[in-house]
């Protein structure tokens, strides 16, 4: 394993990207975390399409996804990804400001691994993702891609 | 044998009779017959007379007969002859027997005979010798003179015996006349006396007949008279005494009669009395002949009395068929009267006396005919039924009363007949269905469907048609309609089977709800709940995200400055943080609520006791520290939506617990108990409490009683706890003193069937 996988980050937000980027540092994480700023970014990520057309062949280490994107929302993505053979093993974390039961129903039902309502209090927030991170892209062992 | 009347009068005519034949016949017996033997006499005298007379003549026959055959010698004439000589004989012959009593008269007779035969010895012959053809004329003369003398000789004879004979007669007739003239006398006396006895045997048996004629006649009178106990008495054992015993057994017998009818009159008026329907019969005249007690109480006249006649009491009669009122000569008994049968009238009778309250009869009535068909009254039978009119205008004032009430109704009510027409309607169903009311059954051509599918209802599938058809009880079926006025509307559709006491259906009651309205407001509410979905998810993420954002980055200046900032400047930091983690918490629970408020029910029942423990192992580590005494009590189960009950119980458990933080130690009690048709649940602290008068203002959005400074709180517990009972169907109240405790109150019905 010479290189660790990508952390890939769905947020369309770019405070919140900077504050989850802020959070996964934390843990001084040598993954690289790639972020998508839709989800049809991220599809093309998946997919190695346009701007990631070039990158290489390893699915993520687990994906950070928002609910509310432009264009495609994180549900539609994470349906994708479950829907898809060769995709639907990676870890997908929905880290979302959305309370809504609704929300959260859905996504297990289309088999998210976890779901983080983002918290106001920024420590909260910081110690949220650092565990999300710690977890997903240290502990976790992933079934060979 | 009994001396009766009869033999009386029969001894007396046989008394006269005795006594005029006794006295009659002895007198004339003896004249009578000497009568006889004159008249007797006296005839015989006439025989010898006309005896004599014959025998004269038939010798002048003789001689002129022998004296004309002599000259002439023709034979004709000796015919006469011999018939004369015949005749003198029997005359002489008849002679001899009727002079036998007269020997004088004998005597000639004898010396006449002796002439004759000779003068016939000689003109005998006399006619042989003439026969014999002896002529001459000398010789005839001679002996025609002969004859000629010796018939003078016999008229001389003759005459002489007419003489004596005649002389006998006459006194003969003289004596005979005085014989008869006797016997008259005799028989006229005998009868003088026959009438003189008779007269008196029949003026005294005149007496005895007048006296027990009268006698009779005074009895019958009496007895005729009514009075049929007078007996005639009688000392007499006669016709008359049976006659009077046949008066005497009669007046008994008619005594015995008038008891028997009056007997049968008194039953009779028993009868009538006692029989519920009135009787009333009327003579051809008008007058009352019949009026039974039932006949007085119908028409409100004390029993026992009766009108004068029909006119007598009532202005006038309402005929049922008839809406005017109509003249007494219209009542039952006056048509009966007239001829007319009359059957089963209703009429109304209204009282001529004021005050009297109208009385109601079904009548029927007759004429009343003798045997040649005259008219002679009327018979009136009738049944009182003011009460039974009583009870249908009470029936039509229930009518009445349903019709206003099933008006008054905002859902339409309609009414079939097990035929399925439909025969009434209310306003509201007329108004729903467009139909109209008089006409109720023109159902048939409106289109309907069913709301949800849009599959047209067959005919067979109508609410109505499937509860008188299969008996079913149909509840609040929603359709969709299309009225003769095009307009489309939804409609709630029960219905349910009418049945009667043997359980046969007989219709059916459709009730419908045009919920046209209350479908648009759902939709408008549906549509809204939506928006506000929208609305509170763009809260949730981006009114969040900015309050993430300030806080976020608030920290990370924390971190790269803080030690570089002042105080004030790190206080500053802190609070920028706290108001917006603080609006952080009223987002989520303004989310939270306005949730409770839209989010689906799921009711089923809900162990209130093990919901509470797990609630309370959740709450240790926030009371950590504390001293706290709880208070648990078992709580009934109750039916509802486990989530948001638990979200009540943690929110008053909580408030609670935040409530008693001053209080050294904390006391919280927590029961249930059921009231009627309730489930209560009581949550109780030892806290700092609240006013009363603000009671009502807990349980409002954003309400708070105390400020942020001494307990944290969005205000909204409360509220969500008040909007998921009442989603529940259930009451919240709140009972408190300042600085003594509080405690919360909510209710769920026991059967909470809510589910929207």
């Amino acid at each position: 394993m010479n290189r660790l996988r990508d952390i890939l980050l769905v947020e369309d937000n770019p405070n919140d990207v900077e504050l989850t980027m802020e959070a996964l540092g934390e843990h001084n994480l040598a993954n690289k975390v790639v972020v998508a700023h839709d989800g049809e970014e991220a599809l093309d990520y998946l997919y190695r399409r346009s701007r990631f057309a070039k990158r290489d062949t390893r699915h993520p280490a687990f994906i950070l996804l928002d609910i509310k994107l432009p264009k495609l929302s994180g549900l539609e993505v994470l349906q994708i990804i479950r829907a898809d053979e060769k995709l639907k093993s990676i870890p997908v974390v929905m880290l979302t400001s959305s309370r809504q039961e609704s929300d959260l129903i859905r996504s297990y039902q289309l088999g998210v691994n976890a779901y983080v309502v983002k918290p106001v209090a920024f420590a909260d927030f910081i110690s949220a993702v650092k565990e999300i991170g710690a977890f997903w892209a240290i502990l976790n062992e992933l079934p060979p891609s | 044998m009994r001396w009766t009347f009869g033999v009386k009068l029969g001894s007396a005519i046989w008394f006269g009779l005795l006594a005029n034949i006794a006295v009659g016949g002895l007198v004339s017996y003896r004249s009578a017959i000497r009568l006889i033997e004159t008249t007797r006499s006296v005839e015989r005298a006439h025989s010898v007379l006309a005896g004599i007379e014959n025998t004269g003549s038939a010798a002048k026959t003789v001689e002129t007969a022998v004296r004309s055959f002599l000259l002439t010698g023709d034979r004709s004439y000796l015919e006469p002859y011999r018939d004369a000589v015949s005749s003198i004989n029997r005359n002489l012959a008849s002679l001899r027997s009727l002079t036998a009593d007269n020997p004088r008269q004998q005597e000639a007779l004898r010396s006449l005979a002796t002439l004759l035969a000779d003068v016939l010895t000689l003109a005998g012959k006399q006619v042989a010798a003439r026969a014999n053809g002896a002529e001459g004329s000398r010789d005839v003369e001679a002996q025609i003179s002969l004859n000629r003398e010796k018939g003078n000789r016999i008229r001389e004879l003759v005459d002489r015996m007419k003489h004596g004979e005649q002389t006998l007669l006459t006194s003969r007739q003289a004596m005979a006349e005085k014989s008869a003239n006797s016997s008259i006398r005799v028989v006229l006396a005998g009868t003088a006396l026959a009438l003189l006895l008779g007269l008196i045997a029949g003026a005294v048996i005149l007496r005895n007949f007048s006296t027990s004629v009268n006698t009779l006649k005074k009895g019958a009178e009496l007895i005729g008279s009514g009075n049929l106990s007078h007996r005639i008495s009688t000392s007499s054992n006669d016709e008359f005494a049976d006659l009077a015993a046949a008066l005497n057994n009669m007046a008994e017998q008619l005594g015995r009669a008038r008891g028997e009818l009056s007997r049968q009159a008194e039953l009779t008026a028993a009868i009538l009395h006692s029989i519920g329907d009135g009787v009333a019969v009327i003579d051809e005249n008008g007058r009352y002949l019949v009026y039974n007690h039932a006949a007085c109480r119908i028409n409100g006249i004390p029993e026992g009395e009766f009108p004068a006649s029909i006119s007598d009491r009532y202005g006038y009669v309402i005929r049922e068929d008839k809406p005017c009122p109509v003249p007494v000569d219209e009542m039952p008994l006056a048509r009966a009267a007239r001829g007319e049968f009359v059957d089963e009238m209703i009429a109304g009778l209204r009282p001529k006396a004021p005050g009297e309250p109208m009385r109601w009869a079904r009548v029927t009535a007759r004429p009343v005919r003798d045997g040649q068909g005259t008219l002679r009254g009327a018979v009136a039978v009738m049944s009182d039924i003011t009460g039974q009119r009583k009870t249908v205008s009470e029936l039509e004032a229930r009518e009445h009363l349903l019709r206003t009430v099933l008006d008054a109704m905002p859902v339409g009510v309609a009414i079939a007949g097990a035929d399925g027409i439909i025969t009434k309607v209310n306003a509201a169903g007329a108004a729903i269905w467009g139909v109209p009311r008089d006409a109720p059954d023109s159902y048939g051509g409106i289109k309907a469907w069913r709301w949800q599918t849009g599959d047209p209802v067959q005919p067979h599938e109508w609410a109505l048609t499937r509860a008188i058809q299969n008996g079913e009880t149909v509840l609040q079926e929603l359709i969709g309609i299309e009225t003769p006025g095009y307009t489309r509307k939804g409609i709630f559709l029960s219905a349910i089977p009418l049945r009667d006491s043997s359980g046969n259906i007989t219709g059916a009651i459709e009730v419908s709800e045009d919920i046209t309205a209350r479908i648009r407001i759902e939709e408008e509410l549906k549509r809204s709940n939506k928006e506000l979905e929208a609305f509170s998810y763009s809260v949730s993420h981006d009114l969040r995200a900015p309050l993430r954002h300030i806080d976020g980055f608030a920290g990370l200046l924390q971190r790269h400055a803080g030690p570089r900032l002042d105080e004030k400047a790190q206080r500053y930091l802190n609070t920028i943080s706290a108001s917006a983690k603080e609006m952080g918490n009223l987002i989520d629970d303004l989310l939270v609520f306005s949730r409770m408020g839209r989010a689906e029910m799921m009711s089923a029942p809900v162990d209130m006791d093990q919901m509470l423990r797990d609630i309370l192992e959740d709450a240790a580590p926030e009371t950590a520290g504390r001293e706290l005494e709880w208070k648990i009590s078992a709580l009934p189960s109750v039916q509802g939506d486990a989530s948001m009950l638990r979200l009540v119980l943690v929110n008053l458990i909580s408030n609670a617990i935040k409530y008693t933080g001053p209080r050294a130690v904390a006391r919280i009690e927590i029961a249930g108990y059921r009231d009627g048709d309730e489930a209560v649940i009581c949550v109780r602290d030892n806290g700092v409490g609240f006013d009363m008068k603000y009671s009502e203002k807990l349980f409002g959005v954003f309400q708070r009683l105390h400020s942020g400074r001494e307990f944290e709180g969005t205000g909204i517990g409360l509220a969500t706890v008040r909007s998921i009972v009442h989603r529940h169907g259930g009451r919240t109240w709140a009972v408190g003193a300042v600085d003594e405790g509080a405690a919360f109150y909510f209710s769920l019905p026991s059967r909470n069937e809510e589910s929207q």
